[in-house]
């Protein structure tokens, strides 16, 4: 049983594979070709027999009519008692005939006449010799045919004429078309069986690639599963090469698919990142871990950190304000949007910035940010103190005037009808009270638009040699009336500025003004004038009072007035010089401060000489 | 070439005095990022004393504005002369910069 398993296996793949797919159309061809071949065989063989049949019956006829002729031809010699030419006729005619065996044989079985020499036995014919009558006989077996003529010789006797010859290739030579007929056929099945192994072998390939195609639904079907056997032929290794380059393709596709999303993502987070960055304000993402999540060069800048530190870093370590933290922890942790705003200022100190947080929630899914975001509010803080200074220093400069004022109405009005002279007295003392509130006023009228920004300059030919000379001829009476030598060391040649002369001649009056009020008398003012690299430079010394070292910044405030008890009884509003250096600073140039109590000080006043370009 | 900071309010105005040419553009450019840092990007260039400004003098304005822009700022320049600001069109580079006629008006473009 054992050694019947393979074949009995080998029958079962051969009759699965026959009826599998398209096999049954070859079975069909195989059938029709088997039946054809076998009618073909079949008619050769019938052809072929009934061809040997009608030959041997021809052969037979043949040698039966040599006989017949034979058998009278040797009667006649008998007769004639010619021996010799009886032999030879029979050794030609079995020559010609080519016939087994002719002999004529006497009753008793001597041989007469043989077509083989050596059969002959009787070598002289007798007389006569005993007549035994015989009948014609016709053998035809095995392939041999075999007759017998009776000869009866006048005289002496009878003897009989024997025949045989073969008939195989009498036969045989006949079937040779047939033959080459059928030889033919079997080439042509032969041939007709490679050409349909072979093509069997390559529709294999093909019926392989038709069934996976027609198996195939899902385009995404894994490729690898559909890979043929690569035995299978060049059809094979094409559709295994169509699949390589298909599932090339489908990762390229694939990976460009990902590449894609990746840019669109990547794209959209530049764009987005391009976003926060064009914010003025800083903006920090902060997510539900309170990580960073995203953070603009704003936040960067204003919480001066590195960028790419603070990504992923906790927000705590990024933004020190406590408020804020628990901003964003409120935020990221509770379900109910909301909105905190928290000003605080960096390090404790406005000179480092003041900066004002907005926590505000931002929800995507189930995702909860909080975004912080940053905006430097120092300017506006610096402002709003300068502003609320400048008005409580406005509002005491205007109240005490008009104090004064009031008070001197009410006792101009108490005391008029008895004391004229002091009633006279206080008009004049109002009527300087009025004079100082309208300085006052004009001065934080300046300070207000210098402030605002609404304080214009013009662009005029300023002549510093001219200005410099008026202002020496308009401060000379003020000098000689206190004895203050005022003195002026100009160079032969100053330059023509590109300046507002008013506001300049301004800065020049209050500087030079200031110098002699807060100069005792007897003292000594110098203006000189120089020029170098492309500044102009004004100084103004003098001897006066001095101004100590602590309050060398802050006489330029707005409404600042020295501490020194002896600039109590000078009056002020404490603008000039603020507003000379506004001045100064609005035409590029500035206005600096060296001095020493008791020795006296030294206002600079520098303002460009524009040079044009070369 | 000198540098002259003002302090005006929280903004810092840095006046360069003279022309901002080639070897002087580096340790301009050094000096601006630094008070750019300090500032917080409060900065303004008071161009009235820079008379011209050459090829890397430019591209250290050009610098500054660019470290500025990453901050979401734009480099406020003010009383640029006419030689100055025709430069600045002419090399494509003014959108990179905010103009402004008189330092006054650029310390208050920060409110």
């Amino acid at each position: 049983m054992q050694a019947n398993w393979p074949v009995t296996g080998r029958l079962s793949a051969a009759r699965r594979d026959l009826l599998r797919g398209d096999s049954w159309f070859a079975v069909l061809i195989f059938t029709v070709v088997g039946v054809f071949l076998f009618s073909l065989v079949a008619s050769v063989w019938n052809s072929i027999t009934f061809q040997r049949n009608v030959r041997q019956k021809a052969a037979v006829q043949h040698l039966k009519a040599v006989g017949t002729v034979l058998a009278k031809a040797s009667e006649a010699l008998i007769t004639a008692d010619e021996i010799s030419m009886l032999r030879r006729v029979i050794v030609e005619a079995g020559t010609e005939h080519k016939l087994k065996f002719c002999r004529i044989v006497l009753p008793g079985g001597g041989v007469l006449a043989s077509a083989d020499p050596a059969g002959i036995t009787v070598i002289d014919l007798p007389l006569s010799w005993p007549d035994e009558i015989s009948r014609p006989t016709e053998d035809v077996r095995k392939k041999v045919a075999t007759l017998t003529f009776p000869l009866v010789v006048a005289n002496r006797g009878s003897a009989t004429l024997e025949l045989s010859a073969s008939l195989d290739e009498r036969l045989y030579s006949g079937a040779t078309p047939q033959t080459a007929q059928l030889a033919i056929a079997c080439l042509a099945l032969a041939s007709m069986l490679l050409v349909h192994r072979h093509a069997r072998f390559r529709l294999k390939a093909i019926g392989a690639i038709h069934e996976i195609l027609l198996a195939v639904t899902d385009e995404h079907a894994d490729l690898s599963t559909l890979e043929l056997d690569p035995k299978l032929g060049a059809e094979a290794v094409a559709w295994n090469r169509l699949l390589s380059e298909k599932h090339s393709k489908q990762v390229c596709t694939a990976i460009q698919k990902v590449r894609d999303v990746v840019h669109e993502k990547s794209g959209s987070s530049d764009e987005l990142t391009a976003a926060f960055d064009a914010v003025p304000y800083g903006l920090v993402l902060v997510n539900d871990r309170m990580q960073v999540e995203r953070v603009n060069g704003a936040a960067a800048v204003l919480l001066q950190k590195e960028r790419t530190q603070m990504v992923r870093a906790d927000v705590s370590a990024i933004i020190a304000e406590q408020k804020v933290l628990d901003g964003v922890r409120d935020i990221v942790a509770n379900p109910v949007p909301k909105r905190v705003a928290v000003t605080a200022e960096q390090g404790g100190s406005m000179a480092r910035g003041v900066l004002k947080y907005t926590v505000c929630p931002v929800r995507r899914d189930d995702l909860r940010f909080g975004l912080v975001a940053i905006e430097d509010v120092t300017q506006q803080r610096v402002a709003e103190a300068a502003m609320n200074s400048f008005l409580a220093k406005a509002a005491h400069e205007l109240r005490t005037p008009l104090t004064n004022v009031r008070l001197l109405v009410e006792d101009t009005l108490e005391r008029c009808q008895q004391d004229p002279t002091s009633a006279g007295r206080n008009l004049n003392v109002i009527n300087e009270e009025t004079q100082r509130l309208e300085r006052t006023v004009s001065e934080i009228l300046s300070a207000s638009q210098i402030e605002a920004g609404c304080f214009e300059l013009r662009n005029d030919d300023v002549h510093m040699d001219q200005m410099l000379q008026q202002l020496k001829a308009d401060h000379d009476p003020q000098a000689g009336a206190r004895k203050i030598a005022l003195e002026f060391e100009l160079p032969p040649k100053l330059p023509v500025l590109q300046a507002d002369r008013d506001k300049v001649a301004l800065v020049l009056h209050n500087l030079l003004g200031n110098a002699l009020k807060y100069t005792p008398e007897g003292g000594r003012v110098v203006v000189t004038a120089t020029v170098e690299k492309g500044r102009l430079t004004v100084a103004v010394q003098d001897n006066g009072i001095g101004i100590g070292a602590d309050e060398h910044e802050r006489v330029f405030e707005k409404f600042y007035r020295c501490k020194n008890a002896l600039t109590a009884n000078v009056k002020g509003s404490g603008l000039g010089l603020a507003i000379a250096r506004d001045v100064a600073r609005l035409h590029g140039g500035d206005i600096t401060l060296e001095s020493e109590l008791g020795k006296g000080s030294t206002f600079t006043l520098m303002l460009p000489v524009i040079e044009e370009a070369t | 070439m000198e540098l002259v900071t003002q302090q005006r309010g929280a903004v810092m105005i840095v006046r360069p005095v003279g022309p901002l040419t080639g070897a002087e553009a580096g340790p301009f450019k050094a000096r601006v990022l630094e008070l750019v840092r300090e500032n917080l990007g409060r900065i303004v260039i008071d161009a009235s004393a820079l008379p011209y400004v050459d090829s890397g003098g430019l591209e250290s304005l050009a610098d500054v504005a660019a470290e500025l822009a990453q901050g979401g700022k734009g480099l406020k320049v003010c009383a640029a002369n006419q030689t100055l600001r025709q430069v600045i069109e002419l090399t494509g580079l003014a959108p990179q910069f905010e103009h402004f006629d008189d330092a006054n008006s650029a310390v208050r473009s920060f409110l």
